[in-house]
C-alpha cells in the first residue's frame, strides 16, 4: 500500500491546485507577491 | 526471493562476520572511503559496473546525474532570481526564494501561506472552507512532495546550496541534536498557521534569514525609499541572519535541520515519494564515507527516506555501491534477476 501513497497524495494535490486556480488563487498570490514583503526586508510595520 | 534491505542484524543473525570499522583496518578500503567522490571515480564505477553486469552481478555505482548537483542549484539560483518574467510570481517555487527579492520571480509559498492565514481572519466564517484555505499553494507543494519529497531541499534550494557552500569550509561538524529538528513542524503549525492568523502578521517572513539576504540586502540597494525606512527590526533581521551564517560553517544545513517550515512539508512526503534510496548493508563496510560526505548532517545507513533526509543522493556515490537510489516502480538492483 505505501508503494502507491505518492499516487494519492499526487492525485489530491493535483486536484486542490485544479479547485484552486478555478477559485482565481493565482491573481491572489500575483498580488501578494507584487506587494513589496517588508516583513521579509525586515522594515518596521 | 531476497529480502528488500539487509541490516547489520540480519547479518549477525545470519551467522555473518559484523564489518564495522573493517574499512579502518584494511589501507585499500581505507583509501578508498577517505577520498571525496569524482567524475572520474564514477566513471570508473560506471565501468566496473558495465563489467558486473555482463558477468551477472550487482551494479556498484549511482547514476551520472547525481554528480551535477551543484550545476542545478546554481542554475536553480539563477532562474529564480533572473528578473524579467515577474508574471509567474503568482507560481510558488517549491523552494526558499524570497518574493522580496528584486530579482525574484517565483512566488513564496510559505509568505502565500502566511497571507492566507492573515486573510482567514476576516474570511472565516463568511465564505466556505475550501474557499479559505490555500488549495492551490498547498496542493502544488503536495503533489511536488509527492513526486520528490525533499529532493528540492538537495537539489534546487538556493539557501540549501548556501548551506552547503558554507558547510564545505570545515572538515568536522556538529551534529543537529535529534529533538532540535522537530522544531521544524512547531515553526510550521506556529509561525506561518497560528502566529499569523491571531496577529496578522507573518511573522516567519519576519524572522526568516532567506529574507533578510536577498530582500533585506538587495532591496535596499535599488531603492532609496526601502533604503531610508531601515529601522531597528532590519538589524535583527540582519543578526539573526549573520547567526545563521556562522552556525552554517560548524553545523551541516542548520536551518534546514531545525527551523525550515518548508522541509517540515516536504519531508512528512518524503518517506513515501517516488525516489527511493535504497541501503545495503551487504555491501556497506562501515567506513562511514556517507556519513561523512551527507550535507544534511545524518547517517544515511540508518536515517535513509527519513523525515531529516534531504534528498540529495550524495550517498549514493558510495565507493562501495551500498547506497543507490531509484524510482518506485524500479526494482531494487540487489534484487534485479541476475542476466544470463
Amino acid at each position: 500500500m505505501k508503494r502507491y501513497l505518492w499516487i494519492i497524495a499526487a492525485v489530491v494535490g493535483l486536484a486542490g491546485v485544479i479547485v484552486g486556480l478555478g477559485q482565481g488563487e493565482w491573481g491572489t498570490v500575483l498580488a501578494w507577491a507584487r506587494i513589496l514583503c517588508t516583513s521579509c526586508i525586515g522594515l518596521s510595520d | 526471493m531476497r529480502p528488500l534491505q539487509t541490516t547489520q542484524r540480519q547479518r549477525r543473525r545470519a551467522g555473518k562476520p559484523d564489518l564495522r570499522d573493517d574499512c579502518l583496518r584494511n589501507a585499500d578500503l581505507r583509501d578508498n572511503c577517505l577520498r571525496k567522490p569524482d567524475r572520474r571515480d564514477n566513471n570508473q564505477m560506471a565501468q566496473a559496473s558495465e563489467s558486473s553486469k555482463s558477468d551477472g552481478d550487482e551494479a556498484l555505482s549511482g547514476p551520472r546525474w547525481i554528480y551535477q548537483r551543484n550545476w542545478l542549484q546554481i542554475a536553480a539560483l539563477v532562474v529564480m532570481n533572473s528578473y524579467f518574467f515577474s508574471w509567474a510570481k503568482g507560481f510558488c517555487v517549491p523552494a526558499l526564494n524570497c518574493w522580496a527579492c528584486p530579482g525574484a520571480i517565483f512566488g513564496c509559498p510559505l509568505g502565500a501561506i502566511q497571507n492566507s492565514s492573515i486573510a482567514a481572519q476576516w474570511t472565516l466564517g463568511n465564505k466556505p472552507w475550501y474557499a479559505i484555505l490555500p488549495l492551490y499553494v498547498l496542493g502544488a507543494l503536495v503533489v511536488f512532495s509527492a513526486l520528490f519529497g525533499r529532493m528540492m531541499c538537495g537539489w534546487i534550494c538556493p539557501f540549501g546550496w548556501l548551506q552547503d557552500k558554507l558547510a564545505a569550509l570545515r572538515k568536522k561538524h556538529w551534529r543537529i541534536p535529534k529533538a532540535l529538528r522537530y522544531l521544524r513542524y512547531v515553526m510550521l503549525v506556529a509561525l506561518v498557521l497560528i502566529v499569523p492568523y491571531l496577529t496578522g502578521v507573518p511573522w516567519f517572513c519576519k524572522l526568516c534569514p532567506q529574507g533578510a539576504l536577498q530582500g533585506g540586502w538587495l532591496q535596499p540597494i535599488f531603492d532609496a525609499d526601502v533604503r531610508a525606512a531601515i529601522g531597528s527590526f532590519w538589524w535583527i533581521k540582519q543578526a539573526i541572519l549573520v547567526g545563521f551564517l556562522v552556525l552554517m560553517v560548524f553545523v551541516k544545513r542548520p536551518f534546514c535541520g531545525t527551523v525550515c517550515a518548508l522541509g517540515a512539508i516536504f519531508s512528512l512526503f518524503h518517506r513515501y515519494s517516488v525516489w527511493r534510496i535504497d541501503f545495503d548493508a551487504e555491501k556497506c563496510v562501515n567506513c562511514m564515507w556517507c556519513v561523512r560526505n551527507c550535507p544534511a548532517g545524518i547517517d544515511p545507513r540508518r536515517e535513509l527516506n527519513g523525515y531529516a533526509c534531504i534528498g540529495c543522493l550524495e550517498c549514493a556515490k558510495c565507493p562501495h555501491g551500498a547506497i543507490q537510489s531509484r524510482p518506485m516502480w524500479q526494482a531494487m538492483p540487489s534484487q534485479a534477476p541476475a542476466e544470463e
